[in-house]
């Protein structure tokens, strides 16, 4: 055998099969399979297979729509023609984890290890002190995480107190890892910042809400619209103090069929829809699904989805063909062509589909879901620097007046490309803007697990720094001596 | 035997000292400033003189060689002389010709047109650097104009070669017309604090002649004197205008100098740090022939002289754009190169093998040679676009996530010497096997710290400047699957899947992912990059990874195959 063969051959014997210290046989043969590192490398190369693919389906497919697909999925499926260039148009979809069942397995993976490999080596006072400034650092990040320590996420795009502190958090948990698990340490601070980072995208994923406020100058909203959720809305506008809106989510008419329900004035029959659309004028004697409203005059062809790696800052413009029916005898309404095209708030433009029923006029429009907030934004401003002497942007900035009355809140605020506006547990980010400056698109996020990447970003460094540092001070003293 | 021995000892001591050197000489004397000649133009001096353009001032050296590059593809230009011979002009010397309206210049042979339909479709004759002149277009202008027109029209990954050709040249003629008419640059400084820099129309304009602006009446004169042909007074009207400018604008007259001089210097060009990485990688290769000790050290000696030179003029670009190092892709090119040969130096001084330094070499070269494909001609230090805009984030998380790719890069070129020298060359004995695998491990553990702190940085900037931690586009993908790839690595060796071999042909596959992660992301979106580039930069991108995956498989070979252990397992054979 090769001498260099046999020093490995060496290592490899002082491997030991994990296993778990307790419990039936059955349950310790399970938990060394689950804890096996060569589960964890197959997983690792299956998320990075899955992460390629999902990459390269962005060509041709929105960023959302991918996700969805591939990522915040127990299982995703891969259509073949991903790979190869466009043109050649290759068949074929095949069935593979998806990034939920895979970060589900690493994470099972993660604690089954450290369940049965890593052993608190350590007995008594030391032990109870260990468990101690562990829970001292979880309870620590927890008061983080609900915005009790005083960091805010905004400070921490500079060397600031905020860092500092986040720091000193992550520090008092490594030195409870060092008090229990001694030189093995480092390895268990990181694994435990890489759990946290996936959980956090499990708690991101099914939490984090986003929207957009759209303002032109001088105007005031309260509205938080989400341009990837589109909603049917039937407006009656017959009572005088108030409209009464009813909307029917994206996610009914998808299922298509008949949407029924007590509230709505007619029956909706769901007879297409286009995720994204463009509309043009019938060619006269053309086949016309929709013959009501606009619909009879224009025709909405359907366009690809914007791919995730477009660059034009394009948006799906979704668009939809609705047969209505009589709710008693089931008598056609017409059938109505509902767009964004249609929508004031994104065409600029209103052109309401408006139906007759029993005398009252219903208004039909195809809109962003909206939500609606307890405060107003007046956007005062709107500002689109560019570099003198050319078009390319320096800064975009808003100028918005918030005024919530039950807050006492009145006051200006800039927001600007890396200087969102936190408030009310939401934070607003300059997003876009209308077209010839004459708006500005506020991007809406709240997400209440912000704040645990930074703390399992630095669990992480610190940890691997831990490890990887004493192995080289190991090795160069042993050289040295 | 033993005087031999002192030879020996001695020429290695001196040899590498007296090599070295020279190459710092060759450095220092590339580095010192140029000068004009005593009874000629002082076009030095006049490229000096700092202008405004494209959202940042420069010095009109810069604008010359940016201009004439982005039309010509070369940064001197070759035209006929009076006697009838061809003689090279410098950039500043063109663009005055063109600034003051030289009858000449419509013959200078500036236009590249590669796409052979559009000089076709122009009734030109194809030729040996495919450049041709304004008299030569002629009135097919108009043409160009209008096929530009139509191809505008179309997305940018729709056009063919041709319509981006014709695209492109009508960009070209556009800015020599805008260089003619003075619109390009804004060569006038500001009147009061605050304000921008004017183009000359306008400022005279302003003005209402050209004699109440010191710096409009500086600029006619120098260009009259120019017309003329005038030497004295040039020269006399640019030390006059510089004067004022060194009083009123000192900021800017102090950065337009050291641009010019950096400019002139080219520390990244292939003459100068490229040259001696080249070399320092050619001693290495042959130490492994003979005389070792005394190549290695030679190399060593001149790669530490390179590396000084390759700092400091990322110094230099630090100081003249006042960011952290890394802002493009371009400059990510030159700062993977330097981090590659200091991890490559300290390796050497750790282990002292010549491993460090020969893939030290290799990397620094290939890329400078990157950076020039990426960058040649081009004004690398552009402004940048407004959600870049933070040094924080260009300093933590950019340098963080270059100095990752640095790693692996390293990582994967130790692997691929360890690969390539077992399995060609007898060259490797046990130890350097164990000594190398051990490198390549510990780049490894090096290349996850920092690309996992790089890639989650990334996630935090992103959630500030857009509140989303990961949205899986593609770059962070990219990010994403480097962190995957020296995890399975780290964790295969960790449950004795992998040994010295294993880690060695999973690094070498490292660099395809990093290469992905580096360019092949930037490739999926059409839009800012122009079209020809990225084609040609994913055909090089296909045969990279095809290489490396070539090298991989070559580890699949079983260890007593490999030549170098081959004879250790045969000593009746030898």
């Amino acid at each position: 055998m090769d001498p260099a063969e046999s020093a490995l051959a060496r290592e490899r014997g002082e491997r030991r099969r994990p296993r778990a210290r307790w419990g039936p046989a059955a349950f310790r043969e399970t938990a060394a399979a689950l804890a096996s590192l060569k589960l964890t490398v197959v997983l690792l190369g299956l998320a990075l297979f899955l992460t390629f693919a999902g990459t390269l389906a962005q060509v041709d497919r929105g960023i959302w729509t991918v996700m969805e697909q591939y990522f915040r999925t127990p299982v995703a499926r891969i259509q073949l023609r991903v790979f190869f260039p466009r043109g050649w148009d290759v068949p074929g979809t095949i069935w593979f984890p998806g990034g939920w069942l895979i970060g589900g397995l690493l994470f099972v993976n993660l604690v089954a290890a450290h369940a049965t490999r890593f052993a608190v080596a350590v007995k008594g006072a030391r032990a109870i002190a260990g468990y101690g400034v562990l829970a001292a650092g979880s309870a620590l990040t927890l008061l983080l995480c609900l915005d009790l320590l005083g960091v805010q996420p905004g400070g921490l795009s500079s060397i600031s107190v905020g860092w500092g502190v986040l720091f000193g958090v992550v520090l008092v948990m490594a030195a409870g890892a060092w008090l229990l698990f001694g030189r093995r340490a480092g390895i268990v601070l990181s694994h435990g910042g890489i759990a946290v980072l996936l959980l956090s995208e499990l708690i991101t994923g099914v939490t984090a809400v986003e929207g957009q406020m759209v303002l032109r100058e001088g105007e005031t909203s309260n509205v938080v619209e989400s341009p990837r959720l589109p909603e049917l809305a039937v407006i009656d506008r017959s009572p005088a103090e108030y409209d009464e809106e009813l909307v029917v989510p994206w996610s009914r008419l998808r299922k298509g069929g008949i949407v029924r329900d007590p509230a709505l004035p007619f029956d909706i029959e769901v007879r297409d829809l286009l995720v994204n659309s463009e509309l043009v004028v019938a060619p006269p004697g053309a086949a016309n699904p929709a013959e009501s409203g606009d619909g009879a005059g224009l025709l909405a062809v359907r366009r690809p989805e914007v791919g995730g790696v477009s660059s034009g800052g394009e948006e799906d413009v979704p668009s939809a063909v609705l047969g209505l029916r009589d709710k008693r005898n089931g008598a056609s309404l017409g059938t109505w062509l509902v767009s964004y095209w249609f929508e004031p708030g994104f065409a600029g433009e209103d052109r309401p589909q408006r139906v007759v029923v029993d005398g009252r006029t219903y208004d039909l429009y195809l809109r962003s879901r909206r939500a609606y907030r307890p405060y107003t934004f007046t956007l005062l401003d709107f500002r689109h620097d560019v570099y003198p002497g050319t078009q390319i942007p320096k800064d975009f900035s808003s100028f918005v007046r918030v005024r919530d009355e039950k807050a006492r809140v009145d006051r200006e605020v800039r927001i600007w490309m890396n200087h969102p506006l936190r408030y009310a547990g939401e934070t607003f980010y300059q997003a876009s803007f209308l077209p010839g400056d004459s708006g500005t698109v506020l991007q809406v996020v709240s997400n209440p697990a912000w704040a645990i990447p930074y703390v399992s970003c630095l669990m992480v460094a610190v940890g691997l720094l831990a490890h990887f540092g004493s192995n080289l001070g190991r090795f160069l003293r042993r050289r040295a001596t | 035997m033993t005087r031999s021995v002192g030879l020996l000892s001695t020429a290695e001591r001196w040899v590498p000292r007296v090599v070295v050197g020279l190459a710092v000489a060759l450095a220092a004397s590339a580095a010192r400033p140029p000068r004009d000649p005593q009874n000629g133009f002082h076009l030095i001096a006049f490229g000096q003189i700092p202008v405004a353009h494209q959202g940042r001032v420069k010095p009109l050296d810069s604008l010359a060689r940016t201009s004439l590059a982005a039309m010509s593809g070369r940064q001197s230009l070759r035209v006929a002389s009076s006697d009838g011979s061809e003689v090279r002009i410098p950039a500043v010397r063109w663009l005055l010709d063109v600034m003051t309206r030289r009858p000449a210049v419509k013959d200078y042979r500036m236009f590249r047109i590669e796409n052979d339909q559009l000089s076709g479709f122009l009734g030109l004759e194809r030729r040996e650097g495919l450049r041709y002149s304004l008299s030569e277009l002629g009135a097919n202008v108009a043409m160009v104009g209008e096929q530009a027109a139509r191809a505008s029209e179309k997305p940018a990954g729709e056009r063919d070669a041709f319509e981006a050709g014709a695209l492109g040249l009508a960009t070209q003629l556009g800015v020599l017309s805008d260089l003619q008419s003075w619109d390009e640059p804004h060569a006038v400084p500001p009147d009061a604090p605050g304000r921008p820099w004017r183009a000359w129309p306008e400022a005279v304009r302003g003005a209402g002649s050209t004699s109440a602006d010191p710096a409009v009446r500086s600029l006619s004169a120098l260009a009259a004197a120019w017309s003329a042909g005038d030497v004295s007074r040039f020269n006399s009207a640019v030390a006059e205008y510089r004067d004022w400018l060194d009083e009123t604008r000192p900021a800017d007259a102090r950065s337009a100098r050291i641009e010019a001089w950096f400019n002139h210097a080219d520390p990244f060009g292939l003459a100068r740090t490229f040259a001696l990485y080249l070399v320092a990688f050619l001693l290495g290769c042959l130490s492994w022939l003979g005389a070792e000790r005394l190549l290695r050290r030679t190399a060593t000696g001149l790669l530490a002289c390179a590396l000084a030179v390759h700092a400091a003029g990322l110094v230099v670009r630090i100081d003249l754009t006042g960011r952290p190092p890394v802002t493009n892709l371009y400059s990510s090119a030159l700062f993977i190169g330097f981090g590659c040969v200091a991890l490559g130096l300290v390796l050497e001084r750790v282990h002292g093998n010549g491993a460090g330094s020969l893939i030290g070499s290799l990397a620094g070269a290939l890329t400078l040679l990157v950076a020039f494909g990426l960058g040649g001609g081009e004004d690398t230090m552009q402004v940048l676009q407004a959600v870049l805009d933070t040094r924080f984030w260009l300093a933590t998380h950019v340098v963080c996530i270059t100095l990752g790719y640095t790693a692996t890069f390293v990582a994967g070129l130790l692997g691929g010497l360890l690969i390539l020298r077992g399995v060609l060359t007898r060259s490797l004995d046990d130890g350097t096997f164990r000594s190398l695998g051990r490198m390549t491990y510990g780049t490894v553990c090096f290349a996850t710290l920092l690309s996992f702190v790089g890639t989650v940085l990334g996630g935090i900037w992103a959630d500030q400047s857009w509140g989303r931690f990961w949205g899986w586009d593609p770059k962070e993908n990219g990010a994403l699957m480097i962190v995957l790839w020296c995890a399975l690595i780290l964790h295969a060796r960790w449950g004795g899947m992998v040994r010295e071999r294993g880690v060695a042909a999973l690094s070498v596959l490292g660099n395809v992912v990093t290469a992905w992660s580096w360019f092949g992301t930037n490739m999926l979106g059409v839009g800012l990059h122009s079209y020809g580039f990225m084609d040609q930069a994913m055909l090089w991108l296909v045969l990279f990874s095809l290489s490396q995956a070539a090298v991989a498989a070559l580890a699949a070979i079983p260890l007593n195959r490999w030549r170098s252990f081959r004879r250790a397992l045969e000593p009746a054979l030898v």
